[in-house]
């Protein structure tokens, strides 16, 4: 951002510099074209011709110094214009990254990272975790998000980074076979991809294939449970669907929405 | 609540899943739903038993999906069991989900019945796309599959 504030100010001083150019070569123009009109006063009549050549050739570039100064003057506002989407971009960012993750997040996960790391227990040791699926977190869940037997979902707040980085530094507690405990959440490690998944914990909602499906519905259509059912990839489920489906995956909406 | 639901990685006619379905384990077929991606192909009889519809996804060509009642009807198979009934009937492969939160593998069930651990790429999952990374262990109807560590 300093950057672009500074070529911001640079272009608007250099458009000052040449219209104060322009005004400059304008004033000769005046000196030459009266100094011409004494020398053809005077009889010197090829030195006033001269004199006022050279007061049309000022005039032509006092010309060009004031084009030039337009343009950058009008440089300079799109630099503005830049810096103000930029600025918005920015904040727009930020406002994504605090619904997904903890405001502490980075910080946290840097935190982590910074530490000593710790011998690696279990599959970590030979597969760097990488990321947790989209479809496992409340506010990245889409109609197409598959939904399997049993569904894990992350709700808004909980710090996923931090815990992936105490994993990856050894900070975490190695349960069994490709499990990992931290701060309260389990996660489960898939080898080879390194892909993580949320097994259960604070901050996570277990929930079976129906009531993932209804959640699916309601996230994609504002909590609107009528317009959720008519959809076709809910609508098949119409006849194993219960209230209580709804209700659970009504409970997890709006837990999710007041996190967010 | 029990939850069967197997999905077809080869073209299969839903009808024929669908009487495959009934005669493994004695549905009436007016009891099994066939969902066209639109609309079902008619009226199901009460109570439903189970599902046939056309897969949900790339990769996915259609899936048999049974619940609760599935499972009273059927006394409580197990899913593998159900799985290599339906896939060696119809005589297409099928994949279906781990059981548990805490396993990532699911489970391949050839043509002929073979069957093992698979890996799916977790990143098409998420578009509701199933690929299969390679096989855990060797499955003797999938043989072109690639082996990926079992890293435990």
């Amino acid at each position: 951002m300093s950057s672009i504030e500074e070529a911001s100010g640079s272009v608007a001083t250099n458009a000052d510099s040449a219209r104060e150019l322009a005004g400059s070569i304008a004033s000769s123009k005046v000196l030459l074209d009266s100094l011409a009109a004494r020398l053809d006063a005077i009889g010197v009549e090829t030195a006033a011709q001269r004199t006022h050549a050279a007061g049309d050739r000022a005039e032509e570039l006092a010309g060009h110094a004031n084009a030039l100064a337009d343009a950058l003057d009008s440089l300079g506002q799109q630099v503005e214009a830049i810096k103000g989407l930029l600025a918005s971009a920015i904040r727009s960012g930020a406002g994504k990254s605090d619904r997904s993750r903890s405001p502490r997040t980075a910080s946290t996960a840097s935190a982590f990272a910074a530490q000593e790391p710790l011998p690696l227990k279990g599959p970590v040791a030979s597969t760097p975790p990488t990321g947790i699926g989209k479809r496992h977190f409340f506010e990245r869940i889409r109609m197409k998000s598959p939904a399997k037997e049993k569904n894990t979902v992350v709700m808004p707040g909980v710090d996923t980074d931090a815990d992936i980085a105490a994993i990856k530094t050894g900070h975490s507690t190695y349960l069994r076979d490709n499990l990992y405990e931290v701060n309260d959440r389990t996660y489960g490690l898939e080898t080879p991809g390194g892909g993580v998944y949320p097994v259960r914990g604070k901050g996570f909602v277990e929930l079976d294939k129906l009531e993932y499906t209804a959640l699916k519905g309601l996230l994609t259509y504002g909590g609107n449970r009528a317009k959720a059912e008519s959809d076709p990839q809910i609508a098949r489920f119409s006849h194993h669907m219960t209230d209580k489906t709804w209700e659970t995956a009504r409970n997890v909406f709006n837990q999710g929405q007041e996190r967010a | 609540m029990r939850d069967y639901t197997i999905v077809f990685i080869e073209p299969v006619d839903l009808a024929d899943l669908a009487a495959a379905a009934a005669d493994a384990f004695a549905i009436p077929p007016e009891q099994i739903e066939i969902w066209n991606g639109s609309a079902f192909a008619a009226t199901a009889t009460e109570p439903v038993i189970a599902q046939v519809a056309i897969g949900s996804g790339p990769g996915a060509y259609a899936e048999f999906v049974g619940f609760d009642k599935f499972a009273e009807h059927a006394d409580e198979p197990e899913h593998l069991a159900v799985a290599v009934e339906l896939a060696t009937r119809v005589k297409r492969r099928a994949v279906f989900g781990p059981e548990s939160a805490e396993d990532f593998r699911w489970t391949l069930v050839a043509a002929d019945g073979s069957h093992g651990k698979v890996v799916l790429d977790g990143d098409r999952l998420d578009d509701g796309a199933i690929a299969i990374v390679g096989a855990v262990e060797t499955i003797s109807g999938a043989p072109e599959l690639p082996r990926v560590p079992e890293a435990l």
